[in-house]
């Protein structure tokens, strides 16, 4: 059970004078329980890329499949894969329409034909998950909530669809630092507690660090990197070449090596850089 | 796709076109359409091809972009062309059943066609070569000569309105994909489950425009913005001699028009 782009390449306006490759070759694996993340540049492709994992977009060329099953051949019901791959835009708070959270949040469920009380028992559940209480919120119209609560709201809309594979593009964009770390705090959750195999696509190196284990790079609509998140972050020097920035604590780390303290400069969390610096200091004490 | 729409788009270049004084343009403009609606021959029809074609030729246009600009109204096109196909009264010289093609319709049909495409290009001509800052400019300045108040405020809107066509487009085509992401469906269906079907693309389009109103005329109002009293401009239009050699070609073109039409 997995994502798998086979030799994908992506072309905008094809044959005319806009024609950009927006993709080339890309050859991608992501295994079901995975948290990934994707990085890379403004126009680098990432965007691109996730739409081809639940059909929103079809490749020029490659092929593209889920769970064994290519979902670029004529004919296909995509709407069984949108299920399956939730998709999460950016700002997806712009796509709330309905007159009460409830009624927004079953809009998923809806168009998947569910019987009233399972598309309850759904968005109890997606409300459950990015906790917001059922029955203070489910009458609330959508437009009162925050801009935190609207995002959790939005991203319950697609976890309510009961999605395997969660795909987000940018999910703490334009919030504040409390509210970054509650949505965070909630896609950790899902992906431990449900299981379900996350795609994150992200700006934000610190996020980055810290959440994922596989970190897939891409620059100019080829793959860079497809590691483990420590070994595409021990490349800062060729990462900073593709204008993409490593984790503070790592800089922080590398600036400490530079000034001739011995630490390791793979850290990627706060909690690791601080082991690492008392370590350190520990051992010069007893150096000395 | 949406995205083909060319109206409001603008195309830079450095053509005789590009160069004109906005004001020489759109008032050619005027007298271009009004040679068109004039034109109700072959002989008018040819002298309307020409000209078209030598201006479009003179813009660098990309003929595909005009062509692009035509796509979407194909079917009002054809429906056009159906129409006075089987409506006009005339010669037969067609018929199959109560269905009937005259020689009459046959013309009336194309001339209708022509003069639906050639309106249709020759305004996306102006928009494709005139920056939406100097297009402002000749509007209000078109205006202000014909003694319309507010015609700064009204120039303003315009501009805005044309500026902000691609990008509800693009934004049209955002919401979308995440309404599809969430299973819906905008493409199949009876009419009534269709029209439905655009409420969940309706209502987030709507609130974005109005947020991206308000804060578009929040940052106006940063930049001092007040309307148009005792506004200078940095860049004043001046006629050149180029646009008087405009004036002359459009008044000749507008002339044989007339002549063509009236003088027998």
């Amino acid at each position: 059970m997995s994502l798998i782009t086979a030799g994908v390449y992506f072309t905008y306006q094809p044959n005319s004078p806009y024609e950009t490759h927006v993709l080339k070759n890309i050859n991608l694996e992501i295994k079901e329980g995975e948290f990934v993340g994707l990085i890379g540049h403004t126009g680098s492709g990432k965007s691109t890329l996730i739409q081809h994992f639940n059909g929103l977009l079809k490749p020029s060329a490659g092929k593209v499949f889920v769970d064994g099953q290519d979902i670029t051949q004529k004919g296909m019901k995509l709407k069984a894969i949108r299920q399956k791959v939730g998709m999460v835009f950016q700002y997806p708070e712009h796509q709330l329409f309905e007159e009460t959270v409830f009624k927004d949040i079953a809009f998923g469920p809806q168009n998947l034909g569910m019987s009233p009380q399972l598309i309850e028992k759904r968005v109890k559940n997606a409300m459950r998950l990015v906790d917001l209480d059922y029955v203070r919120y489910r009458d609330l119209s959508p437009f009162v909530l925050s801009g935190g609560e609207k995002r959790r709201a939005a991203i319950a809309g697609v976890l309510a669809m009961n999605p395997q594979y969660l795909i987000l593009d940018e999910p703490t964009a334009g919030l504040d630092p409390r509210g970054r770390e509650e949505i965070l705090a909630h896609i950790v959750k899902i992906h431990r507690n449900e299981g379900i195999t996350v795609i994150l696509v992200s700006h934000n190196m610190d996020d980055v660090a810290r959440l994922v284990g596989r970190l897939v790079v891409i620059n100019q609509g080829e793959i860079v990197y497809d590691n483990p998140t420590r070994q595409v972050f021990a490349e800062f020097e060729s990462l900073q070449k593709i204008s993409l920035d490593i984790p503070t604590v790592t800089k922080l780390m590398i600036r400490l090596q530079e000034k001739g303290w011995p630490v390791r400069s793979d850290i990627l969390t706060i909690e690791e850089a601080q082991e690492e610096i008392m370590k350190v200091v520990r051992g010069g004490r007893a150096d000395a | 796709m949406l995205k083909d729409l060319t109206i409001g788009q603008y195309i830079p270049g450095n053509s005789i076109i590009h160069r004109l004084d906005p004001r020489t343009k759109i008032i050619s403009l005027f007298f271009y359409m009004t040679g068109l609606f004039v034109a109700n021959s072959t002989a008018g029809y040819l002298g309307v091809t020409f000209f078209t074609i030598g201006v479009i030729l003179l813009s660098q246009i990309r003929i595909i972009m005009l062509l692009k600009g035509l796509k979407p109204l194909w079917i009002i096109m054809v429906l056009t062309l159906i129409l006075h196909f089987f409506i006009t009264e005339g010669t037969i010289i067609w018929h199959w059943g109560i269905l009937k093609i005259t020689s009459e319709g046959l013309q009336q049909g194309i001339f209708m066609l022509l003069r639906l495409i050639y309106l249709v290009t020759i305004t996306s001509l102006l928009t494709l070569t005139t920056s939406p800052i100097s297009l402002t400019d000749g509007i209000e300045r078109v205006l202000k000569a014909l003694y319309v108040p507010v015609a700064h405020e009204l120039a303003m809107m315009m501009t805005i309105a044309l500026r902000f066509i691609p990008t509800l487009i693009e934004e049209t085509e955002k919401i979308m994909k995440a309404q599809m992401a969430r299973g819906a469906d905008f493409d199949s269906g009876g009419l009534l489950s269709r029209a439905k079907s655009l409420i969940p693309l309706l209502v987030p389009l709507f609130l974005s425009s109005f947020r991206r109103a308000d804060e578009l005329a929040m940052a106006m109002e940063a930049r001092c913005y007040r309307g148009g009293e005792n506004r200078t401009r940095m860049k004043q239009l001046v006629m050149k001699q180029r646009d008087y050699c405009t004036y002359v070609v459009v008044l000749i073109f507008f002339g044989a028009m007339l002549a063509i039409r009236f003088w027998k």
